[in-house]
């Protein structure tokens, strides 16, 4: 059996005596999408954090590409050279042109020479839009073109696969659609994909399974169209009626909100 | 006093006529000034009248002494007082690096060490620093600072610099976001890699500004040197300044040591202003 791209073994985290992952199991495997949804709060980040160990976790087992990261004496840096990871917020470094930032972990990470990383750099500016933005320094640049020069950055390292944590949340309402556009395309050339998202019409074109996380356990998962289509449960119901029709969703709150106290074994 | 300036202001909508004082605060505002203006010109007058003109100008604007120091104030005084300070600063901010860093180490010890030291040499004056330096024979035979007076002086004012460019460092290096520290790890980059190439570059930036006024600072704290006992080509400006002070017995040349001072300190400070201002525009 070929190893799973992601798998994940009874996942805990804790911030102190705050219990944020409370035993999370899944797999992505190769070249699959997985969106995961799930009210704030939830853990979704934490999530995404403990598969490239941006968080340690309390507990659990964590395993990229056959490679246990959880294993206090992996090369934490040579496992996440495999690993993409796309920030809300792009985190792109201010004091490098958008050409600096794409090359500098290929020169200081992967070793490679100049002309080879520049290269890489470029198409990868092309394939996400804004290859004629090289020369800019990240400020100078929209929203939505500094999260696709976030994305070329990550995808210059040539990973195997991608995390997104809620890529689009930060930007202007008529900027999602070019970053979406990106992610879209990247999925269809097969990357694996984990990415966490508040865009259900993405999660139910694109994911192949889609997860509802909710108090820091997952609550259903299963193909876009059961779980966002014909949810089994009513923390998923709860939490679609508010995502996709806000304004009218005030009264249906009660099962949600008190939803972290106890949780149904999944 | 009133601050704000009196715009006319639209009347209640039910077109109620506000309550007229019978001082309008406009007017009010005009009489206070009037009296500020009264009371500056009554000290001017006071004191040109008390002043020993002739005296202050018999003291500290003969230009044959300040002739005199020239252009040793310049070729020997001032270059020295840069060596001293550009030497402090270079070697300050190097250690003072390295004191942020360990403080912001996760090796406890490090922490330790980096604080003492900070705690220490920030709390003592800087007078006090440059006397040890001058019994640090005494107390440790035989040791003797490289470079001479040079080292003497320059290791001083690294005491004292690099205690502050620590605490300005640390500041800085913590105003970088974490998502930025986040991102290069991310890449791939070990912990070191993103200091160098991520986080100390933009922290750099972050502490241009105030870095600029620490070195303003050290150029007056230079004058300590004064205390090492140091004579002939090693003066700094102010030793200079009193020495040729002593021997014409008139003040000019503080005067002019003054005046040079300010000719580095005040462009500094402007370009420091200019600094701050520029990045807090930018991004
Ligand atoms: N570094 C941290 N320290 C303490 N608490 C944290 C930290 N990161 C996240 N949390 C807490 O963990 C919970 C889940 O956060 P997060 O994973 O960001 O949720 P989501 O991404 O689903 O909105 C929240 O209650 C948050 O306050
Ligand atoms: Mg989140």
């Amino acid at each position: 059996m070929a190893a799973h791209a992601v798998e994940i073994r009874d996942l805990h985290k804790s911030f102190g005596p705050l219990e944020v992952l409370k035993g999370i199991d899944f797999t992505v495997e190769e070249g699959q999408v997985v969106c995961v949804i799930g009210p704030s709060g939830s853990g979704k980040s934490t999530l995404l954090r403990c598969v490239n160990l941006l968080e340690q976790p309390t507990r659990g087992k964590v395993t990229v590409g056959g490679v246990e990261i959880t294993d206090p004496d992996v090369d934490i840096d040579a496992a996440r050279r495999r690993l993409g990871m796309v920030f809300q917020s792009f985190n792109l470094f201010p004091h490098m042109s958008v050409l600096q930032n794409v090359m500098i972990a290929q020169r200081r990470v992967l070793r490679r020479g100049r002309e080879e990383a520049e290269r890489v750099a470029r198409a990868n500016l092309d394939k996400v839009g804004v290859g004629a933005k090289c020369d800019s320094y990240p400020p100078q640049l929209s929203g939505g073109q500094q999260q696709r020069v976030a994305i070329a950055r990550a995808l210059a390292m040539d990973p195997s696969l991608m995390l997104f944590d809620e890529p689009t949340s930060a930007l202007d309402p008529e900027l999602v659609g070019d970053v979406l556009s990106v992610m879209r395309d990247l999925a269809r050339d097969g990357m694996t994909m984990l990415v966490v998202t508040h865009e259900m019409s993405f999660a139910r074109e694109v994911a192949d399974r889609v997860v509802f996380m909710d108090g820091g356990v997952i609550v259903e998962e299963g193909p876009p169209d059961q779980v966002i289509g014909d949810p089994q449960h009513a923390r998923t119901r709860t939490f679609l009626k508010r995502v996709l029709d806000p304004t009218n969703a005030g009264d249906a709150s009660a099962a949600g909100d008190e939803g972290t106290g106890e949780i149904p074994a999944v | 006093m009133t601050d704000q300036p009196m715009t006319a202001e639209p009347a209640g909508p039910a077109g109620q006529v506000p309550g007229r004082a019978k001082l309008s605060p406009r007017k009010r505002q005009r009489i206070s000034r009037g009296i500020q203006y009264a009371i500056l010109i009554a000290v001017i007058v006071v004191i040109a009248f008390f002043t020993n003109w002739s005296g202050l100008a018999q003291n500290f604007t003969k230009l044959d002494v300040a002739k005199q120091s020239l252009p040793d104030v310049f070729t020997v005084a001032l270059k020295n007082t840069i060596i001293y300070t550009v030497g402090g600063f270079v070697f300050g901010s190097l250690g003072g690096l390295l004191l942020a860093l360990m403080r912001l180490s996760s090796v406890r010890p490090y922490r330790w060490i980096a604080t003492i030291y900070i705690e220490i040499f920030r709390g003592l004056p800087a007078l006090l620093i440059f006397l040890l330096i001058l019994f640090l024979p005494l107390a440790l035979p035989g040791f003797e600072v490289p470079g001479g007076t040079y080292g003497q002086g320059i290791l001083g004012l690294t005491i004292v610099s690099s205690a502050y460019m620590a605490e300005t460092l640390r500041a800085g290096l913590q105003a970088v976001p974490k998502g930025q520290t986040e991102a290069a790890r991310s890449l791939g980059m070990s912990h070191s890699r993103s200091m160098i190439s991520v986080v100390i570059p933009q922290a750099i930036r972050i502490v241009i500004p105030p870095t600029t006024n620490q070195f303003v600072a050290l150029l007056k704290d230079s004058s300590l040197v004064l205390f090492l006992g140091v004579s002939g080509d090693y003066v700094e400006l102010t030793k200079f300044g009193n020495d040729l002070a002593s021997t014409t017995s008139n003040a000019t040349p503080i005067l002019v040591v003054g005046l040079t001072y300010l000719l580095v300190t005040i462009p500094l400070g402007y370009l420091a202003g200019r600094l701050e201002n520029r990045q807090g525009k930018g991004r």
